[in-house]
């Protein structure tokens, strides 16, 4: 069939001049004699040596492969002669690719019929060959000789399905690191935005609070709105002009009246940050907006006292407070820092952060156990790294749960 | 066959004396030592005598104990612990060059030209795989034809016909890469 393709006249004369060649030969009849001499001690024969030797196996596969102008062959003899196997290689002689590759199809189709059993032989065998010592290779190039061809290599149901599932298998890893990395950061303290009655115990109803109102502030006068700002600037003064009906008239929204009346002249208006923060101290950790006096006082007229941080001046774009989304940026850049502070601690402490209008932090003071501790100070120094938007009011309190690392 | 199936001694010994000098030859090309060769002719044919119960008799006697003599040099082979990349200083296909140039009448530059390209074929056989070579060796320095060497091989006349083909592509890429050419003498 092809054997006259790759002959050559070179090869034809060096084949012929080792077959003609003359062997030494030993002296055949001692030679039987000893033969001779030694059936009477021969046991039975192993079965192998009765198979055949070399059937046709996965590198006859490489004829197709070989045929094929793409897909050229690199053994160990090409790689001897490196100048050789640099060439490209010369054609049969009389034949075109075309026609090899014809040969290589009729030869295909002609092997439909027992190609699956070849496969799985050719399975087997690779499957027995670290175990098999009758087929144990004699070196590297043997190795390489019985690597499966290329051919052979691109059939998907055993070569191209591994790499994809170890695609699929690594991307479902990394979806769920990255979904567990981003878990861990996500947990960002929570704000939440407490008007500082709210914050204060359980209000009692308008009745019973205004049956109070006159224990305590007996002669207070009416409030009218344009008199807040001149009386905030006199907290001692704060109790007895303000009146739940006068505050009741100004449209205070989620406050109580009673809780505002029932404060003793001079009592700060609001429950201190500090102790907003240290009751929190137990809860996950968290961030407590307040209103302090220093708000209220450069609230307008107008103003109500419920208003919310996203809610802008009337005559400006600043806002009269950071809003939600800026306290909780702003303070969750630098906690990271103030919580390193106290690492290794059991208890968590707590920090009141006042803002400038600038938005930058004017104060910070720390309570819990961390007080009178170079903790404080290293938290302070944290946390007065806080900065915000310029914002109307003349200052912003923030009460700070800071648990350690 | 039958006789030395049925314990004949001598009857086996009619079919050493018969086949024993093929074999010989077949394994000296095979394992390129004339004292491996005559080992595994040796032993070629004492496993044949212990296997003659399972010699079923379809196929030729001979056939029968080449393919024997064919295991046992690949055998060996595999059982060298190290690879040659000369041939060895007792190969007896030097040494018959040697005198076929002597007595061959030529010249003495084409003897050492024929010398060289036959040292050349037998490293390039060296360097053919297991399949390649014993096939080559087998068809195209024994002499068998392609059904025979299908028979002794286990696999089609085509499969053997295209290891011959490719075993002669690499061996003329390979004597061309020694400085052989085609048009030589």
């Amino acid at each position: 069939m092809t054997e006259g393709r790759g002959d050559s006249k070179l090869v034809e004369r060096a084949v012929a001049l080792v077959a003609g060649a003359e062997l030494r030969e030993p002296d055949f009849e001692a030679l039987a004699r000893r033969i001779e001499g030694a059936l009477a001690t021969s046991g039975k024969s192993e079965d192998s040596l009765l198979l055949p030797p070399l059937p046709e196996s996965v590198e006859d596969e490489r004829l197709e492969v070989a045929d094929a102008p793409a897909a050229p062959e690199r053994d160990t003899l090409v790689e001897t002669g490196a100048a050789v196997a640099a060439a490209p290689a010369p054609q049969p002689e009389g034949a075109s690719l075309a026609e090899l590759a014809r040969a290589a199809l009729a030869r295909r189709e002609a092997k439909d019929a027992v190609s699956l059993a070849k496969e799985s032989l050719a399975i087997a065998t690779q499957q027995r060959t670290p175990a098999a010592p009758t087929i144990e290779v004699a070196d590297t190039k043997e190795r390489q000789r019985r690597t499966i061809p290329p051919a052979r290599r691109s059939r998907p149901a055993f070569d191209t399905r591994g790499p994809w599932i170890g695609v699929g298998v690594a991307a479902v890893g990394l979806a769920a690191g990255f979904g567990l990395y981003l878990s861990g950061r996500n947990r960002t303290p929570e704000i939440i935005q407490v008007p500082v009655a709210e914050t204060a115990a359980p209000a009692p109803t308008a009745p019973v609070a205004a049956a109070k109102v006159p224990e305590r502030a007996p002669a207070a006068p009416e409030v009218t709105p344009d008199m807040l700002p001149k009386e905030r600037r006199a907290p001692s003064e704060e109790a007895a002009v303000l009146t739940p009906e006068a505050l009741a008239r100004e449209g205070v929204k989620g406050k109580s009246a009673a809780s505002v009346a029932v404060a003793p002249p001079g009592a700060p208006v609001e429950r201190p940050a500090s102790s907003v923060a240290a009751a929190g101290a137990a809860r996950p950790e968290r961030i407590v907006l307040e209103e302090d006096d220093h708000a209220a006082t450069g609230m307008k007229p107008g103003a109500t006292p419920g208003l919310r941080p996203a809610e802008m001046n009337a005559n400006g774009g600043i806002a009269d407070r950071p809003s939600t989304g800026a306290a909780q940026a702003a303070v969750g850049s630098v906690l990271g820092a103030a919580r390193s502070c106290i690492a290794g601690q059991s208890q968590g402490s707590s920090a009141t952060l006042v803002f400038g209008s600038s938005g930058e932090v004017t104060s910070v003071s720390v309570s819990g156990p961390a007080t009178g501790t170079p903790a404080a100070g290293c938290i302070q120094s944290a946390l007065k790294k806080a900065r915000v938007q310029p914002f109307a009011a003349p200052s912003f309190s923030l009460g700070v749960t800071i648990r350690p690392l | 066959m039958d006789a030395a199936r049925s314990g004949e001694a001598e009857a086996f010994g009619a079919i050493v004396r018969r086949h024993q000098k093929r074999i010989f030859r077949l394994t000296s090309h095979l394992l390129r030592s004339s004292a491996e060769a005559e080992d595994v002719t040796q032993e070629t044919f004492v496993r044949a005598y212990g296997a003659l119960s399972r010699f079923d008799g379809r196929s030729e006697p001979f056939t029968w104990i080449y393919r024997i003599a064919v295991n046992l040099s690949l055998n060996a082979i595999r059982a060298r612990k190290t690879t040659r990349n000369s041939a060895p200083p007792d190969d007896p296909q030097i040494e018959g060059l040697l005198f076929e140039s002597r007595g061959a009448g030529t010249t003495p530059a084409d003897a050492t030209q024929d010398r060289e390209l036959a040292l050349a074929l037998v490293d390039g056989l060296g360097e053919l795989s297991e399949t390649l070579r014993t096939t080559l060796i087998m068809v195209g320095i024994d002499g068998l034809s392609h059904a025979e060497a299908g028979k002794i091989l286990g696999c089609p006349e085509g499969t053997i016909a295209w290891r011959v083909h490719e075993a002669r592509r690499k061996l003329r890429s390979y004597l061309e890469g020694r400085g052989h050419k085609e048009d030589e003498r």
